[in-house]
């Protein structure tokens, strides 16, 4: 199998008459990675698709494959192949066929040709079913028939738009498991668009948030998850409670931040004066004094129990904070419970 | 009272179809009429009228120019509406929708009109009546028809599918023959048939365009003209069963298409 390539998007915008979908991205993506685009509709995800793709022409800014600049070239001629949401596989053909359509456009025929769509076949997992029609399949097989179509001619970068979109939620978590696996067996660089934060959590090597044709920010999993850029992806990747506030005197290391719920002091930088929100998970929070900033003394309006936690609503003065508690105690609806949290777990969002 | 209503609307069905239907059974039944009669009284059966039909040169002639008329009109007709379809849907051109209501148009317009205007325009032209001119008029009239089934038959679907042919390494001519067309052919057969039927059945403008060389209508009407006999049943009778059975194979093929995936 051939490695993947580095892909470049230099300082791209797509602009349909007025509107902007894609607005000055710029994203450098290591050969062999997986990325993953995470978005809500019409955040311009799958425009930058359709672009690295060679479907859709940017207004300005270029792409580049290792040094190469495919901007300007067709999809047929593009080092790149597209799993598309829908599939789109062709109808008429048996599933060795359609697997073999792109071998046959890039003249490998006879052996060589069957032997590449047996091998890539096993790669999916599903030896033995050239002959089938694909009509025959069901969702989760049409989409491996796919996966095969595109990876057998070796494209340098895989792109799959929402990929696992039209699945169950329990054959989107396998296929979720089995996309990864194979991304590390072939080593093409995969671009997949989606908008299930759990699915770009759980495939990612690199996260990439987008919004509004922006890149709000990116990153590994981890990282985005632990120190959100902005609000936007504080809120977008999980829960996150915000508290507003201003800062009323910094050190080196910390800030102090005067809120609605009293004044906290959390590690980050940012001017004195500045307006600022403090974003906290809802997993950091407890409900007992064994957090070193107290954020006051709340009562539980709601909770559900979730399995993993028990997710609370709590009311502190005017505002409301979601609180994930462990299951045990179990904490009942109406009682008074004192908030603390730990101050690494606040992010200072400016 | 539920009863009565059932009764009523039954009578009403049988009614609308016997009147619609009892002129062609009248038709076939006496197309074997042993005797020279073609009306009542039945007086045997008999493929004698078949017969005689068959050894007619004149409307073996003209059967032979009705298939010829049929198929070369039905064969302009699915390509240039599948031309017309493909560019329309693919490609998306400033006026599509007055495009595709002016290819539709011809629809409205009455047979009759559309025969005198050929024939009077081609006579200007120095050009006689002629099977060509038949052809000519008859793709005048079924073209919209091809058109729009073919349209319809050509969704987002396989829009993306025909993305996917060109994401792989497929040049157009590779697209269109090997995806596009094999992927629409129960859509472009129901053109074709659809168009071969009422091309192959239709009076008005192949009597307006033509001179010596007939079509099959025509030479039945003026068969008729001379007087009713069992043989000229016999020819409606052909040119009725082949329509239909056209018909429903049409129906067939464009059933299995719309119903869904093909298996």
């Amino acid at each position: 199998m051939t490695r993947g390539a580095r892909l470049t998007v230099d300082d791209v915008s797509k602009h349909y008459g007025a509107s902007v979908a894609l607005d000055s991205v710029s994203l450098s993506i290591d050969p062999g990675s997986y990325v993953v685009i995470l978005g809500p509709s019409g955040s311009g995800k799958t425009t930058l698709l359709s672009l690295l793709g060679g479907f859709t022409q940017p207004t300005s800014g270029r792409i580049l494959v290792d040094d190469g600049d495919v901007t300007h070239l067709p999809p047929a001629r593009r080092p790149t192949t597209t799993v598309f949401q829908d599939y789109a596989l062709f109808p008429h053909m048996t599933v060795g066929q359609n697997i073999g359509f792109g071998l046959t456009m890039h003249k490998i025929r006879g052996d060589e040709r069957s032997e590449k769509i047996e091998r890539m076949l096993g790669v999916v997992g599903l030896p033995g079913i050239e002959d089938r029609a694909v009509t025959s399949l069901s969702g989760g097989q049409q989409q491996r028939v796919a996966l095969a179509r595109a990876l057998v001619i070796e494209p340098r970068v895989l792109l799959l738009d929402e990929p696992l979109g039209a699945l169950d939620l329990k054959l989107r978590r396998q296929m979720q498991d089995e996309l990864g696996e194979i991304q590390r067996r072939v080593g093409t660089t995969f671009v997949h668009v989606t908008h299930d934060q759990e699915e770009a959590m759980s495939l990612a090597d690199v996260v990439v948030v987008l919004r509004d044709g922006r890149i709000e920010d990116q990153g590994s999993p981890e990282s985005l998850y632990l120190q959100p850029a902005t609000r936007f992806s504080a809120t977008f990747m999980g829960d996150s409670n915000l508290i507003d506030g201003r800062v009323v005197r910094t050190t080196d290391e910390t800030v102090e931040v005067e809120t609605s719920l009293g004044n906290l002091t959390v590690p980050g930088r940012a001017s004195e004066g500045a307006e600022v929100t403090l974003a906290i998970r809802p997993e950091h929070l407890r409900a007992d004094r064994g957090g070193d900033i107290v954020l006051g003394e709340g009562r539980i309006t709601g909770r559900h129990f979730i399995g993993m936690h028990q997710r609370c609503r709590i009311q502190m003065g005017d505002r409301e904070l979601i609180l994930n508690a462990p299951t045990k105690p179990l904490l009942p609806e109406g009682a008074t419970v004192v908030v603390t949290a730990h101050p690494d777990d606040f992010v200072v969002l400016i | 009272m539920r009863r009565i209503g059932t009764l009523l609307r039954t009578t009403y069905v049988l009614v609308v179809f016997g009147f619609i239907f009892l002129p062609v059974v009248v038709l076939i039944v006496f197309s074997f009429q042993d005797g020279a009669v073609s009306v009542p009284p039945l007086r045997g059966l008999s493929l004698r009228w078949y017969g005689e039909l068959f050894a007619d040169g004149r409307m073996m002639a003209a059967l032979r120019n009705s298939v010829l008329v049929a198929v070369v009109s039905a064969i302009i007709c699915t390509v240039l509406g599948f031309i017309a379809a493909y560019g329309l849907a693919r490609y998306r051109p400033r006026g599509a929708a007055a495009l595709r209501a002016l290819l539709i148009a011809p629809l409205g317009v009455s047979y009759l009109v559309i025969g005198l205007g050929l024939s009077l325009g081609f006579s200007e032209l120095g050009i006689g009546r002629s099977l060509m001119l038949v052809i000519i008029g008859h793709v005048v009239i079924n073209l919209p028809l091809a058109f729009a089934i073919l349209l319809s038959q050509m969704n987002e679907d396989q829009e993306q599918i025909e993305r996917a042919a060109r994401d792989l390494g497929a040049g157009e001519f590779h697209v269109i023959t090997k995806v596009t067309v094999p992927m629409l052919l129960p859509g472009i057969l129901a053109a074709f048939l659809l168009s071969f039927t009422l091309s192959w059945d239709e009076f008005v403008i192949a009597l307006l365009l033509t001179r010596f060389d007939v079509t099959l209508p025509v030479e039945i009407w003026s068969a008729l003209r001379t007087g009713l006999n069992p043989k000229t049943n016999a020819a409606g009778t052909i040119v009725f069963v082949l329509s239909v059975s056209l018909l429903f194979v049409t129906y067939w093929i464009s059933r299995r298409r719309i119903g869904g995936q093909r298996r």
